[in-house]
């Protein structure tokens, strides 16, 4: 009789700790993406410019890759290093998958972000980042495209990260201050691996 | 005195599963701060928001400061004809874009529909 309650009192038990953990497994499949989710994915805006290789960039040279889209400038005292220190951990976090994800810096401040400044800011954050510079106008123009508001001296408030799939699609943006695991969790939902 | 132990044990389990589930109901029902339990909250940007917005004027739709709880989940409806953003959330024209507000901070960022110095303020609370 006392092992027939032991017994019943250990399969509650079991019973409670299995639902909770399929709870927490649903709630997080229903989340699904951390990010904010653009329904229905769009179109990306093409990007032509030059980048810190010296060469002409453009955003279809990355179809079949993920590619994460920011901007800023060098000389960006906070969210730029901040964010650009997150992508370099997600992409550290990432292993081998790291090399189906790019990350683009398009410059706020073409007149301080030579190729040359670019390639050695980014160097000391992730030698795999490209930055991206260009004319005032085709500048303007990606800006627009994206929705981007650069003030006086490069500074900006659209500090989330666009992130297009390998399609070419535009279907999430990463705003400021989501956390790595976040990011890493959304980023592997895109490579099919989360 | 074996079986002393073990029927203990296991009303001490139960006594113990009983007991964690009433603290965690009642500790979530008598949070101070919660004022509503989480849910959708959808905003529609109406079609010539941009229009008003060229004109100085505020799309009615839209209030100034947006007070969410922990676990909303924010909807924006973009049927403009131009890209707009809210706070955080950029919206292409046509599409609608959402974010889950998880967790408890603000989101001041720039907005489209107060240009050019007035941000509206998102606040997620407990």
């Amino acid at each position: 009789m006392e092992k027939k309650f032991l017994w019943v009192a250990l399969g509650i038990l079991a019973v409670v700790i299995i639902a909770v953990g399929i709870a927490g497994y649903v709630n997080r499949q229903n989340v699904a993406f951390d990010g904010s989710v653009i329904s229905p994915a769009i179109e990306a805006p093409g990007i032509t410019l030059t980048g810190s290789t010296g060469e002409t960039v453009r955003l279809s040279d990355y179809r079949g890759k993920v590619v994460l889209v920011f901007f800023g400038y060098t000389s960006c005292p906070d969210e730029c290093p901040a964010t650009l220190a997150i992508l370099r951990q997600v992409r550290a976090d990432l292993g081998a998958e790291a090399a189906e994800v790019q990350v683009l810096l398009v410059t706020t401040d073409p007149a301080q972000d030579t190729p040359e400044q670019l390639a050695n800011y980014l160097s000391a954050f992730d030698p795999a980042f490209i930055g991206l510079t260009g004319s005032g106008s085709d500048l303007e123009a990606v800006y627009r495209d994206y929705g981007v508001t650069v003030m006086e001296g490069g500074e900006t408030h659209s500090t989330r990260v666009y992130v297009i799939d390998r399609d070419g699609k535009l279907g999430l943006t990463l705003p400021y201050g989501m956390t790595p695991d976040e990011i890493l969790h959304d980023l592997r939902l895109l490579l099919g691996s989360g | 005195m074996r079986r002393t132990i073990v029927i203990r044990l296991g009303i001490s389990l139960l006594v113990g599963i009983l007991a964690a589930g009433i603290i965690n109901e009642v500790s979530f029902r008598t949070q101070e701060n919660q004022s509503r339990p989480p849910q959708t909250v959808e905003l529609i940007i109406p079609s010539g928001t941009a229009e008003l917005v060229k004109r100085g004027e505020q799309p009615p739709t839209i209030p100034e400061t947006l007070v969410f709880v922990a676990g909303d989940t924010l909807v924006v409806r973009n049927e403009d004809i131009v890209d707009h953003q809210l706070g955080p959330l950029w919206i292409p024209a046509g599409s609608e874009a959402s974010l889950s507000l998880s967790e408890v901070g603000n989101f001041a960022d720039q907005c489209s529909f107060n240009p050019p110095t007035i941000s509206t303020s998102m606040c997620a609370s407990r």
